[in-house]
């Protein structure tokens, strides 16, 4: 047995040293979740306008051409859960808070990071903002990713000194550019395949309800507008989503909102204001229409702004 | 808990370590670890279905028992049969009752009635069709007067519910398991270091070959419409190799976890995409299953006994059910009777046991005659496989229809080159290494310690880098 125990332990400790070198090693790379988190803990007192959610906020929305001190905290794939998790850290350093924009789209109801095919993005969460995952698996980069895609980042940060950053200063992501903008047609036909749930989850349905009653009533306690948006998407994506799908997140946000007053819910989904040259793909504006659909947003919460200010007047 | 899972890289180790050191080598205690480990590997996937496996567990055991002691052949019948149609019936309603719901409505709904059925909205126990069929052998060679019942109740639980075959096989019989579990064990390095090389062979075909074939395959056929005749076919071929590595896989690391514990496990596969004729592949995939019904089955109805017709009619009897046992689906249903019309000549002509040796034993390179057979064989394989991973028999069809057009002579769309190397490099192995039981068994044993040990280091590198997401293994759903 003693033999067996050396021989096994001789055999790992190259592979464990070699683990546990990585690990430091890609933990060591600046990127977009370890930039936000800076961001928000020294600037947090003074943003206004708080973004959160998924890619379409991430690329949709451009603080930059925001009237507000405003900064963009959404992340691909980033769930209602997470979405949360977020604001409830950063809920007492949020001073000067006045509103939040959270997405609606038609997968926000029906999936959740932690269950899809984005599970390994939970691990970003977990080192970068320290938000707790009952999973511990999630406390570690090199089992997270891919060794050659890990390679590459190593590479590309400790020789080529290049980070792994995507967004601007605010927060918006500048990945999708109209420079390399994507086939409208065959993006909307696999997008709005891929973001179609075969089986509708139920499951996710709770736990993203529960996610945005949490999201709302802490909203609420600090006196902080919510505004839900339907992202902008192009024809060849909305054309092709499952009825049932959308008609039911539809519903239910709208029903959320009509009983909660500090709430409101702006469908931009079918938005002929956005045309062709708006979108990166058939479900991601570039940054001509990130620019249109932050001044959009922006005179949204300017109104709110406005009758909130002749509200406490009277 | 997966076995390409970080969570049973550290479960393994704990109950190793228990299992030698903090039993002293008793085998009870022994014993006890292994069926607490196994119920606690069972209840991480879901611990409400660690239930339904107790209830099966206890009454097959008492089932067993009663049978033993039956006075007569009435009450032992009685006993026989209440085992029998409780463990069907389980089966039958977490796997089979919404198939037949639905099939039952659609068959009404053309005689222009409509039904809207009931259905079940349960997910199926992981294992279920696994460990009924575990259960089902014992009370069969109870009955059978093959076996004396089992009195000691946590050794009969864990010939039930032995984690590494739990979930996914081998199928395993009392007669083997049994006698294993009840004797003392005593710690073998030989065997030990043979485990672990087996699983690592195990877990470089489910993370290298099947996970990786995995993401092409599942490409293609999710989107068959927009791909030619040439890709269509390469999709077929990657989940011809999915399958393969994702289930041999999956036995290699089974067995060589039953090896850490010195319990030998029935073999599962033997090379079956080296084989001539399509019954020799029966002889050499899924074994264990196989097997199962040759004896619990086939035998019973008849065998070979009685003429060509009944065994014609048996055979596809048993790749009917075969087919039926892998799923509720219409695709299943069709995979086992392609299987049953290709395996009809060699039972037909008698010529069903002409292959019973690995091809070209003894020798580096086939005859061209075998390299022919094993090509054709190989073929029909691929074609039955299209109707095991379409969504509906509609989907195979037209997969099949998109394959037969002019678009098969050009180009494939797709052209994964590492991944054309890494099949090729895995054929190889396996051919090196095909009169052995897994193929890496004695590969280079004999090799200096630094060129064996560069061999398994290159072997864990390749699963690091293709590993990434855990993918789940494809017969955990039967």
């Amino acid at each position: 047995m003693k033999k067996f125990v050396n021989l096994v332990l001789i055999f790992s400790l190259p592979l464990v040293i070699g683990l546990i070198s990585f690990e430091f090693l890609l933990r060591n790379i600046t990127n977009d979740y370890s930039y936000k988190r800076d961001y928000l803990d020294k600037n947090a007192k003074e943003i206004e306008v708080l973004f959160l959610g998924n890619s379409h906020i991430l690329y949709g929305i451009n603080p930059e051409f925001s009237s507000f001190k405003s900064f963009n905290v959404a992340n691909g794939s980033q769930s209602l859960d997470y979405d949360f998790a977020i604001y409830n850290k950063y809920k007492n350093k949020l001073k000067k808070l006045k509103c939040i924009v959270i997405p609606i789209d038609y997968t926000s109801m029906y999936a959740t990071l932690g269950d899809g095919v984005e599970k390994w993005r939970a691990k970003n969460y977990t080192i970068y903002f320290d938000i707790k995952n009952q999973n511990y698996q999630y406390n570690f980069e090199v089992i997270n990713g891919k060794l050659l895609k890990n390679l590459v980042r190593i590479k590309r940060f400790y020789l080529n000194k290049k980070s792994d950053i995507t967004c601007n200063k605010l927060g918006y992501g500048t990945a999708f550019n109209s420079k390399n903008a994507k086939d409208l047609v065959e993006t909307g036909k696999t997008a709005s395949k891929n973001h179609t749930q075969s089986r509708k989850n139920n499951l996710s349905f709770i736990k993203n309800q529960k996610s945005l009653a949490s999201i709302i009533k802490l909203a609420k306690q600090k006196n902080i507008e919510i505004i839900f948006v339907s992202s902008p998407t192009y024809k060849t994506y909305y054309e092709k989503l499952d009825a049932d799908q959308l008609n039911n997140t539809i519903n239910h946000i709208k029903e959320i909102t009509a009983k909660n007053e500090n709430a409101h819910y702006y469908n931009f989904l079918k938005d002929k204001r956005f045309i062709a040259s708006d979108f990166f793909d058939a479900d991601h504006l570039n940054e001509i229409g990130a620019k249109k659909f932050t001044s959009i947003v922006d005179s949204l919460i300017q109104t709110f702004e406005i009758n909130k200010f002749y509200l406490t007047k009277k | 808990m997966l076995f390409n899972s970080v969570n049973f890289a550290i479960f393994l180790p704990i109950v190793f370590f228990l299992y030698w050191f903090a039993t002293k080598g008793i085998s009870k205690r022994q014993n006890i670890l292994l069926l607490i480990s196994s119920y606690f590997f069972y209840a991480c996937w879901d611990w409400r279905f660690l239930f339904l496996l107790v209830f099966s567990t206890v009454l097959d055991y008492y089932t067993g028992i009663k049978m033993s002691d039956a006075k007569n052949k009435s009450n032992k019948k009685f006993w026989f049969w209440l085992s029998i149609s409780v463990n069907l019936g389980f089966l039958g309603v977490f796997k089979y009752y919404n198939f037949f719901a639905e099939s039952f409505a659609s068959a009404i709904e053309n005689f222009g009635f409509h039904v809207s059925p009931w259905t079940l909205s349960v997910i199926l126990p992981v294992g279920i069709s696994f460990y009924t069929f575990h259960g089902l052998s014992y009370v069969i060679d109870i009955y059978k007067d093959r076996i004396k019942a089992e009195k000691n109740f946590i050794d009969y639980s864990v010939f039930v519910s032995f984690f590494p075959l739990l979930v996914a096989g081998p199928i395993e019989r009392a007669t083997h398991l049994l006698p294993q579990i009840q004797t003392k064990r005593v710690f073998d390095y030989k065997k030990a270091v043979d485990g672990l090389r087996q699983i690592l062979w195990g877990l470089f075909k489910k993370v290298v070959i099947a996970d990786q074939c995995a993401e092409y395959a599942n490409s293609i056929f999710n989107n068959s419409a927009d791909y030619n005749g040439s890709t269509l076919i390469l999709g077929a071929v990657f989940f011809t190799f999915q399958i393969y590595g994702d289930f041999s896989g999956y036995s290699d690391i089974a067995l060589g976890t039953a090896r850490l514990f010195g319990i030998e496990l029935l073999r599962n596969f033997a090379y079956p995409y080296f084989s001539r004729d399509i019954a020799e592949f029966w002889r050499r995939w899924h074994i264990s299953l196989s097997t199962w019904f040759r004896d619990y089955l086939y035998i019973p109805l008849g065998g070979s006994k009685g003429g060509i017709w009944s065994k014609v009619r048996n055979t596809f009897i048993i790749f009917l059910v075969s087919g039926f046992w892998h799923g509720a689906n219409w695709t299943f249903i069709i995979w086992g009777l392609l299987n049953a019309l290709y395996i009809m000549p060699s039972i037909i002509f008698n010529t069903n046991r002409n292959n019973l040796e690995i091809v070209a034993k003894g020798k580096f390179l086939p005859s061209f005659k075998e390299i022919a057979a094993i090509g054709l064989t190989f073929a029909l394989t691929v074609l039955a496989w299209i109707f095991f991973r379409a969504e509906n028999i509609g989907h195979a069809l037209s997969y099949i229809s998109g394959i037969f057009t002019k678009s098969l002579f050009s180009m494939p769309t797709i052209k994964p080159y590492v991944l054309f190397g890494l099949i090729f490099i895995f054929i190889l192995i396996e051919w090196l290494g095909r009169e052995n039981q897994y193929a890496i068994e004695k590969l280079g044993l004999k090799a200096p310690r630094l060129i064996k040990w560069a061999f398994y280091y290159a072997l864990v590198l390749a699963i690091l880098f293709f590993a990434g997401s855990e993918q789940q293994f494809i017969y955990f759903q039967f």
